[in-house]
């Protein structure tokens, strides 16, 4: 799973830390996010999308691993 | 409302604390066990446990909602379990083979011992590199 968190935060100018204080989650937890190393439940999904103004699928792109 | 939901939760485990307290009594009594001591553990278990609750459903103390530290947290416990119960059947096979020769309070101690740190551990290892992909 691959993610725009970044971009989308930059875009709007908020900090990692805003981020994390607006969906009530750590700055670490948005770090991991950020580098794909966690993937987030879809209520932690659903809090970043409604804070960066986006939707699930914009920010959160699934690749199916089997798919050819 | 969350917080009246968390109250009435909190108050269901208060009495029903303090009723396994009260059945901890009559069975002490009826086994004619009710000396000092034992009253005094169950005085102390009760009390820990009330902190407990009381910790865990009181609205004046800020929990961590990181859903992350949940998930490492959970994890850790998981792994944390299965290595103790490796420990155990380790210590068991050397024991049946004659290799370890300890006392039942000694081997409850490292069980114990072993469960807690490696829980502590573990959740700092899967913080750091990140293991957990929920």
């Amino acid at each position: 799973m691959t993610n725009r968190i970044k971009e989308f935060r930059q875009e709007i100018g908020i900090t990692q830390e805003e981020l994390a204080s607006c969906v009530n989650s750590r700055r670490e937890t948005i770090v991991y996010l950020e580098k794909g190393k966690y993937n987030p439940s879809l209520r932690l999904a659903y809090n970043i999308a409604k804070r960066l103004g986006k939707t699930i699928e914009d920010i959160f792109s699934f690749e199916d691993e089997n798919s050819t | 409302m969350q917080g009246g939901k968390l109250m009435k939760k909190a108050n269901i485990m208060i009495v029903a604390l303090f009723g396994l307290f009260i059945i901890s009594l009559f069975s002490l009594y009826n086994y004619a066990v009710l000396n000092i001591t034992n009253l005094m553990v169950s005085f102390i278990v009760f009390g820990i446990l009330l902190v407990l609750v009381v910790l865990r459903y009181s609205p004046l103390i800020q929990r961590e909602q990181d859903e992350r530290t949940f998930v490492i947290a959970k994890a850790a416990v998981q792994y944390s379990w299965v290595l103790t119960f490796l420990l155990i059947t380790t210590l068991f096979v050397l024991s049946i083979l004659g290799f370890v020769l300890c006392s039942n309070q000694t081997l409850l101690g490292i069980v114990l011992i072993f469960m807690i740190f490696s829980y502590f551990v573990l959740n700092l290892v899967f913080d750091k590199t990140a293991a957990i992909r929920e």
